[in-house]
């Protein structure tokens, strides 16, 4: 059986996952959990209470923003969008998971294994 | 019999109770609780409204751990902010406040230039220092408290004695600086700071108000 993505890389990545997945539109942390399970075909292991925080953390700096709204339902529910600076700093994460990934992809294909 | 609208009361009551998590962040998971339920009952829908529960609510997390969740994700702004309040304040007690033309001048003292603390003791401005004494033991028993009362008082205090000071500078220019010391200026700040940090947390705690409703179908399923 394979094993998940171990938690600390999961952490690292959240940030240019959930700015990535904002940069489809606006929605909500439900609909972002869907699509991490979706995008990553279930190997990331978000728990459903530690997306929150993160998104907290970014709209905290800057890189989202959250506003609330009522459903159709009545429910209250906050959606959240990439601000400019949001659209920035995915732009630099991107570059440099590439640059981690096109460094891994090299040292696995070259001799250094 | 499952009553599902009293299992998500009681459960976020319990998780109000256990965690410390401010009513915006109870309010988006309990969000988040909702639509999970919801999820698994389309998925299987030979599952009970119990065990979808049971389910969704194993999957958020003990409030204990989302607590530490939360604060890992950072301290909220308004806490720097009511710290640097009340450094300035206590600094303001240490400094010499404003220049006095109290006493008689064959007592051989031209000026009298008191330090906070001497003038804290006066009984005249205590009503003007009370909210700032008041505020933390206040905020600390109540952490509910939504304080826009206290905040309205400090920022009026704050704002008016900021005011009234470059008011001075602009009228009188450099004897108004003279006169009015280090201490009273770190003293007006310190009001306007633990003002706006009470606002801000005022912001945190209030209970998210939704502004319309969203058009139907727009955002998927709702």
């Amino acid at each position: 059986m394979k094993k998940p993505v171990y938690k600390e890389l999961v952490a690292a990545s959240s940030r240019p996952m959930v700015l990535s997945i904002l940069s489809g539109g606006e929605t909500y942390g439900y609909e972002i959990l869907k699509q991490v399970q979706l995008l990553s075909g279930g190997e990331l292991e978000w728990s459903d209470g530690m997306l929150y925080p993160v998104l907290h953390r970014l709209e905290r700096d800057g890189l989202i923003k959250g506003r609330w709204q009522l459903t159709d339902a009545g429910r209250r529910r906050k959606y959240y969008r990439l601000t400019s600076r949001g659209k920035r700093q995915l732009s630099t994460d991107r570059e440099s998971w590439r640059a981690v990934y096109g460094a891994l992809q090299m040292s696995w294909g070259g001799s250094h294994v | 019999m499952f009553e599902f609208e009293n299992e998500v009361r009681r459960w976020r009551s319990a998780l109000d109770r256990r965690s410390s998590l401010s009513p915006r962040e109870l309010d988006e998971l309990e969000d988040h609780l909702r639509a999970r339920v919801d999820l698994e009952l389309e998925l299987d829908a030979a599952l009970a409204p119990t065990e979808a529960f049971a389910i969704a609510r194993r999957d958020l997390g003990e409030p204990k751990a989302l607590s530490r969740e939360f604060a890992r994700a950072g301290r909220p702004r308004w806490k720097p902010l009511l710290a640097g309040a009340l450094a300035l304040y206590s600094a303001s007690l240490l400094l010499p406040v404003l220049r006095l033309e109290l006493l008689p001048a064959s007592w051989g003292f031209e000026a009298w230039v008191p330090r906070g603390y001497e003038l804290l003791a006066d009984i005249g401005l205590l009503p003007l220092n009370l909210p700032m004494l008041l505020m933390l033991p206040l905020i600390w028993r109540k952490r509910r408290l939504k304080g826009t009362w206290l905040a309205a008082i400090l920022g009026i205090i704050g704002a008016s004695a900021l005011g009234l000071g470059v008011a001075a500078v602009i009228d009188i220019g450099s004897d108004a600086l003279s006169s009015l010391r280090p201490g009273y200026w770190a003293w007006s700040a310190s009001f306007v700071c633990a003002s706006t940090a009470l606002w801000l947390r005022r912001r945190g705690w209030a209970s998210a108000r939704p502004k319309k409703t969203l058009a139907q179908g727009r955002h998927g399923r709702v």
